[in-house]
C-alpha cells in the first residue's frame, strides 16, 4: 500500500459504522483493514463498536421468564 | 382444538425478542409483559388474516408497536438521571467493555432518545433489516438508519467514548504515521 492509499484515523472512524455494516465499497474497506491493523487506537474503537453490537444483540436473546411463558403458551392454548 | 405448529412455534419464537422490544419502549418490565401478552392476543384475534409464508416476526413488532403507541406512550415516564451519577458510574474505558455489566449497558440505552433507542433494538437486537424496521416504524429506510447510527454513537458517548480524542492514535503510533508522511 502506497503511502497516497492511506487513511488517517478520523476518516477511519468516520467511516466505522458504515464499515461494520458492510456498506462501503471495496477499495475502502481494504484501506479501513489496512489501517487497523497498524492502528491500535482504532482497532481498539473497532473492537468497542463489534461488543457494543454484541450487547445489542444479546438484548434479543434473553429468555423470558418462566412465569411469563407459561401465561403466553396458555393463552395460545386457548386459542 | 390446539393451534397449528407452524403458527404456534414462530410465536412463541418471537416472544425474547418482543420483550426486548418492549422493554425498549416502555422501559418498564413488568408493563414490556402485558404488552407483549397484549400483542399476542391481538396477533391471535386477527391471526386468520396473517399469510403463512409472510415475515410474521415483522407482524408482531408492528402490532406491538401500535398498540404501545395507542396505548402506553402517554404512560411512558423517562429514566432521569438529575444528580449525574448514572452518567458518572457509566464512565469506562473502551479496554473494559469486555467487563461492561449488562446492567450498565441497560441504563445507558435507557439515555437514548426513544426513536433512536427503538431503531437500535430492532436492527441490533431482533435482527430486522434496515428496511424491515421502516416498514414497522412507517418511516423512510434513510430515517432508520440515521437514528440506529446516532444512537451507537451516542451509546459510545455516554460509556465515556468521545471520538477521535479518545480513540486517536496514541504518542508511539502518531510518530510512526508522521514518518511516514515524511
Amino acid at each position: 500500500m502506497t503511502n497516497r492509499d492511506r487513511i488517517h484515523c478520523e476518516e477511519v472512524i468516520a467511516h466505522l459504522l458504515a464499515y461494520l455494516d458492510g456498506e462501503i465499497d471495496a477499495e475502502k474497506r481494504r484501506q479501513i483493514d489496512h489501517h487497523l491493523e497498524e492502528c491500535r487506537a482504532c482497532f481498539s474503537r473497532a473492537e468497542f463498536e463489534k461488543a457494543l453490537r454484541q450487547k445489542v444483540k444479546q438484548l434479543g436473546h434473553e429468555k423470558s421468564p418462566h412465569s411469563l411463558q407459561k401465561r403466553l403458551k396458555g393463552l395460545i392454548d386457548r386459542f | 382444538m390446539k393451534m397449528d405448529r407452524s403458527v404456534r412455534e414462530p410465536l412463541l419464537a418471537a416472544v425474547p425478542s418482543l420483550r426486548a422490544f418492549a422493554i425498549s419502549l416502555c422501559g418498564n418490565v413488568d408493563r414490556a409483559d402485558d404488552l407483549v401478552q397484549e400483542t399476542l392476543l391481538r396477533a391471535l384475534a386477527n391471526i386468520d388474516s396473517f399469510q403463512p409464508g409472510t415475515n410474521m416476526p415483522a407482524w408482531l413488532f408492528t402490532i406491538l408497536r401500535n398498540l404501545f403507541r395507542s396505548e402506553y406512550r402517554k404512560r411512558r415516564r423517562e429514566v432521569e438521571d438529575a444528580d449525574g451519577s448514572l452518567a458518572e458510574s457509566l464512565k469506562s474505558h473502551p479496554e473494559q467493555m469486555g467487563r461492561l455489566e449488562m446492567r450498565e449497558f441497560r441504563q445507558a440505552l435507557a439515555q437514548l432518545p426513544p426513536d433512536q433507542r427503538e431503531a437500535l433494538v430492532l436492527v441490533g437486537a431482533s435482527g430486522f433489516s434496515y428496511e424491515e424496521a421502516a416498514n414497522i416504524c412507517d418511516c423512510a429506510v434513510g430515517t432508520i438508519k440515521s437514528r440506529v447510527n446516532r444512537a451507537r454513537s451516542r451509546l459510545a458517548k455516554l460509556l465515556a467514548i468521545d471520538g477521535i480524542e479518545d480513540f486517536g492514535p496514541d504518542e508511539a503510533t502518531r510518530a510512526v504515521l508522521e514518518d511516514q508522511k515524511t
